[in-house]
């Protein structure tokens, strides 16, 4: 009995020390939208589509990441992408490159046999550097329904923030994804029709 | 004037005016001794009719050379023939023979081919063939038909008999396929129902024609099925076509003398039948069979382990009726086979038929039995077959309406026979209605199976197909993707944990985030 009763004050303490600690900063998070909307529905049927986009392993967390120095960066705790990077990527760059382009463009991960051209991307780095600038560096292959690669391109930018803060780096971020979406679009104007 | 006075007197002598009527008379009967000394004879032919024949027109020609004239024609007193007469040539008038021959000359399509075309456009006439017997004859019986072997020919006339007729008038005779004879005409001997064939062979082949010459029909393709196999024998196309008779010795026999003319040969039915050897001693033995006989036939061979020794009689039924008691009911079937102990090489003779009839005592006792066999598995034609058998069980030489009998036994094939009728009786048991319409009901079930499963591949089709499907992929690597970031921030928390055990329960230190910057003017 008194062993319980000695048990039950020292949870009693402990919980009170807890609940005494300072509260932790609001979370930010950022949604990852083109200013062109959404599509109405999956587009099972376009000619060309984003078969695969990969964001490098340092950016498979939701905060917003930042070069602290020579080598080093930080995943932001209070800071993050309201959404997986690689999804907000591909939600982003659907609409932006059909919008470049003036064509329907598939984003879906299933394979359709009547899509003529697919784009993987890979974004190698998406992150503030310590000179206060956002960067981007992407590279894509374009690859034909046999699976025959027929274009590779790459993109790698930098832009300064606007301002200091995430919410600067974030909208220079977001400049740069839909540069690349332009980028992107231009690689797949010149294919050939059939 | 004196008076003149005629002085008439008579003239003695024949008047020079007689002259004429003398010189005419001599004249006359000049030509008269002329025409009578150059008259040929005056020759009557009979025929069956006088079809293309017309007196003045018609010529007798003797070697397409013209020897006379038809000179009437006229119906005999009976009306049943015609009567020819005709005025032969002074100089052909030793053609006429006691032999000679005449017949009308008019277009002829036969199996020797085709005669007389030229007569088409000429007209008939009576071709003469001279003879060699003695002259003066003056009446002649026409032939209807011209004769196969003009008169003279230098050869060897004979006759053939047969049982059957196999040969006409004309019909080829070969020797090695080569034609060297004919056969001139054909009778039927009502009497002896035989068939008696007048053929001729031309010299010198007639030499080829001994006492031991055996002649058989050649004539078109003969077929036979027996228990010795499948035999088809055919001569030259000539015979193919037309007929014909083949000839010669058998083997292994001597010639013989030679033949006078009108000798009378066999005609056997082929040349195997021909060149069988006849024996004259043989020994008759009875073999019954618990089984059916069918195929086994007068004339089949028996063997002695595979060598002819002799053959089948006849099948005996009507002393089995007779020894069973009227029935013959469940009996077995008794066979009289004959042995000839020439064919064994035992000696065509008695010494040789006394040691064979010891040989088949003595062999019994040691397992000599008879058993029928398949001689021709085609035609299902069966043989008699004897031979040792050294596990059959202890018999002897029995009796059978006065004939002794070899004991037999079922062969191979005849337990084949029987295992095979005991397959078909319990297949033909089987209920094979009921099986058939089990089967109709499982294959009726295996096709609503296989709709059924049509039916359902189909909707797994329709369902991968489907949107929510097609998508499945997309959500697949969504969730594996929140799977790993989940697993990194489990990585991460047990990494605080482990720098900072008590942030379990104390809060750690709320560091904020290291603020991006900007560039600096």
């Amino acid at each position: 009995m008194k062993r319980t009763a000695t048990i039950l004050c020292v949870i009693t303490l402990l919980a009170l020390l807890g609940c005494a600690t300072a509260p932790a900063p609001e979370r930010t998070r950022y949604l990852m939208r083109s200013s062109e909307g959404t599509p109405a529905g999956p587009v099972s049927h376009a000619r060309l589509g984003f078969r695969r986009v990969v964001v490098a392993p340092y950016l498979k967390s939701l905060g917003l990441v930042v070069e602290t120095g020579p080598g080093q960066v930080n995943s932001a705790r209070f800071h993050e992408w309201a959404e997986p990077l690689d999804q907000g990527l591909r939600r982003f760059l659907v609409p932006a490159t059909a919008a470049a382009l003036g064509e329907s463009v598939g984003g879906g991960a299933a394979y359709a046999g009547d899509w003529a051209y697919r784009v993987d991307l890979y974004i190698d780095q998406l992150h503030g550097t310590a000179e206060g600038d956002a960067l981007l560096a992407a590279e894509w292959r374009i690859v034909d329904s046999a699976g025959v690669e027929v274009g590779r391109s790459a993109f790698s930018k930098r832009s300064a923030l606007s301002g200091s803060g995430y919410d600067a780096l974030a909208e220079a971020e977001l400049a740069l994804v839909a540069e690349l979406a332009t980028a992107v679009a231009d690689s797949l104007r010149d294919l050939p029709k059939d | 004037m004196a008076d003149e006075q005629a002085s008439v007197s008579r003239r003695r002598g024949i008047s020079t005016i007689w002259v004429v009527p003398i010189v005419a008379l001599l004249l006359g009967g000049w030509t008269v001794f002329y025409t009578w000394s150059n008259q040929g004879p005056e020759i009557t032919l009979v025929f069956d009719t006088a079809e293309g024949i017309e007196a003045g027109k018609t010529r007798i020609k003797a070697r397409s050379v013209e020897v006379g004239m038809v000179t009437e024609v006229g119906l005999a007193d009976d009306f049943e023939r015609v009567v020819v007469t005709a005025e032969i040539e002074p100089a052909a008038e030793r053609l006429l023979r006691d032999d000679t021959q005449f017949w009308v000359v008019r277009p002829r399509v036969g199996a020797g081919g085709i005669s007389g075309l030229g007569t088409i456009v000429s007209g008939g006439y009576i071709e003469l063939a001279p003879g060699e017997g003695p002259e003066g004859r003056l009446s002649f019986v026409g032939l209807e038909d011209p004769p196969v072997t003009p008169v003279g020919t230098p050869g060897l006339k004979f006759e053939l008999v047969s049982e059957d007729s196999f040969l006409g008038a004309g019909d080829a005779i070969l020797y090695r396929g080569y034609n060297v004879g004919r056969v001139e005409s054909a009778t039927f001997d009502v009497e002896g129902q035989r068939v008696h064939y007048d053929a001729f062979i031309e010299a010198p082949y007639d030499a080829l024609v001994r006492e031991n010459t055996r002649f058989w029909n050649a004539s078109g393709v003969r077929f036979s099925a027996t228990a010795d196999g499948i035999e088809v024998s055919a001569a030259s196309l000539e015979s193919l076509v037309l007929g014909g008779v083949s000839f010669g010795v058998p083997e292994g026999r001597s010639a013989g003398g030679v033949v006078e003319d009108g000798t009378s040969f066999n005609l056997f039915a082929g040349e195997k039948e021909a060149n069988e050897r006849p024996y004259h001693h043989s020994i008759q033995y009875v073999v019954q069979f618990e089984r059916s006989v069918r195929g086994l036939r007068p004339g089949a061979p028996v063997e002695y382990r595979g060598i002819p020794a002799g053959h089948v009689e006849r099948i005996m039924m009507e002393e089995l009726v007779a020894d069973s008691g009227g029935t013959g009911k469940g009996a077995a079937i008794p066979v009289l086979i004959s042995l000839e102990p020439g064919r064994i090489h035992f000696g065509d003779d008695e010494a040789g038929t006394e040691r064979l009839r010891r040989g088949i005592e003595l062999g019994v006792p040691h397992g000599m039995r008879a058993t029928l066999q398949s001689g021709n598995l085609l035609t299902g034609s069966l043989l008699v077959a004897l031979d040792e058998y050294s596990d059959a069980e202890p018999a002897e030489l029995g009796e059978f309406q006065g004939y002794p009998t070899i004991p037999t036994i079922s062969s191979g094939l005849e337990g084949l026979q029987h295992q095979v009728s005991a397959l078909l009786a319990k297949l033909n048991a089987l209920p094979l209605e009921s099986i058939v319409a089990s089967t109709d009901d499982a294959v009726q079930s295996a096709n609503d199976a296989v709709k059924e499963m049509e039916r359902a591949v189909a909707s797994v089709g329709a369902l991968l197909q489907s949107e929510n499907v097609q998508g499945l992929p997309e959500s697949l690597e969504a969730t594996l993707a929140e799977l790993d970031r989940t697993l990194r921030q489990f990585s991460e928390l047990a990494a605080s944990l482990e720098a900072e055990p008590s942030s379990l329960i104390f809060s750690r230190d709320p560091r904020l985030d290291p603020e991006p910057a900007v560039r600096a003017p």
